[in-house]
């Protein structure tokens, strides 16, 4: 049986298969969890009535990340060979890299700077990151937001959202 | 509280501004790709949390079903389901919609889901007074087999593969362990960290998980422009959509019964439902209706719209009687009622009666507001799904932001909010199953104590929980589900037939963005 995902082989002048190595991923993130919480909990001195629970599932995980592991090593899928296709997920993985970027500054100016101005700030930067060509719509959207979050978040549903340095004037 | 018409009325006429508001926002959410109900209900997760119990629930329930309206009208218009339980959608009323009767196929999903919402809610409302009695006999020992199914059954239903939703669901338990046991209260798996003291936060780790990981995948497609629809829509084909729903009472009831049987299965949801009600529309097709299919069936059409509505009934008997929830959107509905302290199950009925007979009765009020604001959105419904990307994505990041911090108030939240959100990315990327993850982390609590408990009921032995004949039912199921890959290849080595269409998947958008990545199971 040929074809991506089947075992086995390809035949001469189809395309090149590989085991799917990146769909271990998830299941390595898994048992490098389970094993830091047992440690966790091991160096900590817990009694093992506590730890016996962690420990069960830990052990039910790791063997379904075995069956995962021969699923995975039993696989072949095609290896993508179309340069377009390869430029197209290059850039993709890029976007996702920069966007991380900007959430995590964005967590960070949310934190010290507050909602009023970060907000603003980190919004007009991914209009522009994403391509929009009206930089008026953009800026009219980055100031208009902050607003409708004070009224519906921190007026209406009364939630403690942080002020940064505007606290002394807005609270 | 017991079943009372004069209740379900007087519940109805309280609470219709939170209906309407609900299912006008569900029909522009549902309407617009890259948003469904589960990511945007996670996103309003804080606002909704901020209502009184009632009224969260109810806002929630309506805004499921104006999206299972809403999520029609890209799929006819522009071949684009609005969310994945309109896939199917997408094959008939875009048929329709290039044979130039548009019109009449929003008329025909907006009165076919108003069916099924109707007959969903009736359904729910007469079944579990029969089933409460049922579910009170559920002491924790099948309590902790019934979760324990939930969680193992949604990798098969929802995705297909029982392996990787083993390991997305008991990754989801061992997250859950971190906080402080439920037996005798140490703390585990916080690191050192004080903001892990109360174990992982659920609701950050929601919004991370159905809507910011939708962000890194929209971010991903890099697409950020859409084509716009060409139609122009008249009041009186959509009225006449109407008609047709009213002269085929037979494929109405049958795709609402598949529905709300479909809703009734934990992590099954829309996509499973309108595809399994669009099979059978086809199988019981008469001769005149047959070669339609594929081409523009009304029937086919009808089908997959009235089981998406009517799933929204059988999916609340689950969460209510047994807090298993029947699709993501339940498990943020789940999320927000454990926030407020209600505990679902067997007692949720007797100990809160006037909010779960108010979420019952809520789905008539939503199937009336759907019909009216459906045929009314129907009409402008060309520029609304036009809105781009470019848009959308920085609004939604920053609700994603709000979501994360409010619930803790600390930055930590959103810290979370983004690791779930790229673990919810990779996992549907490659395979796995965010839902089961996320029940697990929801769940893993309950299911501890109740284990726990079961195990003293047995004077610590475990031979307690293949005992009670509700267990072993339970296991029985299981077991089926876990050995029906290995069935299946056996009866296919058997007899060679071809393998019918998988269904799509239950829960969030699938990844139509990974096309060209090798290894990508889709949905």
């Amino acid at each position: 049986m040929t074809g991506p995902g089947s075992p086995g082989g390809s035949p001469p002048g189809e395309p090149k298969k590989a085991i799917p190595w990146e769909e271990m991923g998830i299941p390595i993130v898994a048992v490098l969890y389970a094993l830091a919480t047992v440690i966790d909990q091991s160096v900590r001195g817990m009694e093992f009535k506590t730890l016996l629970y962690s420990l069960v599932l830990a052990g039910a995980l790791l063997l379904a990340v075995l069956g995962c592991l021969i699923q995975t090593v039993r696989k072949r899928v095609a290896k993508e060979e179309n340069p377009e296709k390869l430029r197209e997920m290059a850039q993709g993985r890029k976007r996702i890299l920069i966007f991380m970027a900007w959430a995590a500054i964005f967590a960070v100016a949310f934190e010290f700077l507050g909602y009023v101005i970060s907000i603003p700030i980190m919004m007009y930067i991914l209009f522009l990151w994403l391509g929009m060509k009206s930089k008026l719509l953009a800026l009219a959207f980055s100031l208009g937001m902050p607003l409708a979050v004070f009224f519906v978040f921190d007026r209406w549903a009364q939630m403690d959202l942080p002020l940064g340095p505007l606290s002394r004037i807005l609270n | 509280m017991e079943f009372s018409l004069s209740l379900i009325v007087a519940q109805m006429l309280a609470h219709w501004w939170v209906t309407l508001a609900g299912v006008v926002a569900g029909i522009l959410i549902g309407a617009t790709p890259g948003l469904t109900s589960s990511n945007c209900t996670a996103i309003m997760l804080p606002f909704i949390l901020a209502l009184r119990p009632v009224t969260g629930v109810i806002f929630v329930i309506s805004l499921h079903a104006g999206s299972q309206v809403g999520n029609s009208f890209p799929a006819i218009l522009l071949n684009i389901p609005g969310t994945p339980s309109a896939a199917v959608t997408t094959i008939e009323g875009h048929a329709l919609a290039r044979l130039g009767q548009a019109s009449r196929a929003l008329g025909v999903c907006v009165f076919g889901s108003v069916f099924g919402g109707i007959f969903g809610g009736l359904a729910s409302i007469m079944l579990i007074p029969w089933l409460a009695p049922v579910a009170l006999r559920f002491s924790p020992v099948e309590l902790t087999v019934i979760i324990l199914f939930g969680i193992v059954v949604i990798g098969p239903i929802s995705r297909g593969s029982l392996i990787k939703g083993l390991v997305s669901g008991l990754f989801g338990l061992l997250v859950s362990t971190s906080g402080p046991d439920p037996m005798w209260g140490r703390f585990r798996g916080t690191f050192g960290l004080v903001e892990l003291y109360d174990g992982v936060p659920l609701v950050p780790a929601l919004v991370g998980l159905m809507a910011f990981s939708e962000l890194i995948s929209l971010v991903f497609k890099g697409q950020t422009d859409r084509p716009t629809a060409l139609q122009s829509i008249t009041m009186k084909e959509i009225l006449k959509g109407g008609l047709d729903v009213i002269k085929r009472p037979i494929e109405s009831f049958r795709s609402s019964i598949i529905g709300l049987i479909v809703g009734i299965i934990p992590g099954a949801g829309g996509s499973v439902a309108s595809a399994l009600a669009y099979q059978q529309a086809a199988v019981f097709a008469t001769k005149k209706e047959a070669p339609k299919f594929g081409k523009g069936s009304v029937n086919g059409l009808l089908a997959a719209d009235a089981s998406n509505n009517a799933m929204i009934g059988g999916a609340l008997i689950t969460l209510f009687l047994l807090a298993i929830p029947g699709s993501s959107t339940d498990a943020v509905l789940l999320v927000a009622l454990t926030y407020h302290g209600l505990v679902m199950g067997p007692e949720f009925f007797h100990m809160n009666g006037d909010l779960a007979w108010a979420a019952l009765s809520s789905q008539f009020a939503a199937a009336f507001f759907c019909g009216l604001c459906g045929v009314l959105l129907a009409y402008v419904m060309g520029r609304m799904v036009n809105v781009k990307l470019i848009i959308l994505i920085p609004f939604i990041s920053v609700l994603t932001f709000i979501g994360g911090f409010a619930s803790m108030g600390l930055t930590f939240g959103i810290y979370v909010m983004l690791v779930c959100g790229l673990l919810g990315y990779y996992m549907k990327k490659h395979g796995y199953v965010p839902l089961a993850f996320l029940m697990g982390l929801v769940l893993g609590g309950q299911l501890e104590a109740n284990f726990f408990r079961g195990y003293r009921m047995g004077h610590r032995s475990f031979s307690i929980f293949f005992e009670s004949p509700i267990a072993l039912t339970v296991w029985g199921l299981m077991l089926i589900t876990l050995l029906s890959p290995l069935l299946r290849s056996l009866f296919a080595k058997r007899a060679p037939a071809p393998t019918p269409a998988p269904f799509p998947d239950a829960g969030t958008p699938d990844d139509q963005a990974d096309e060209p990545l090798a290894g990508a199971s889709g949905r």
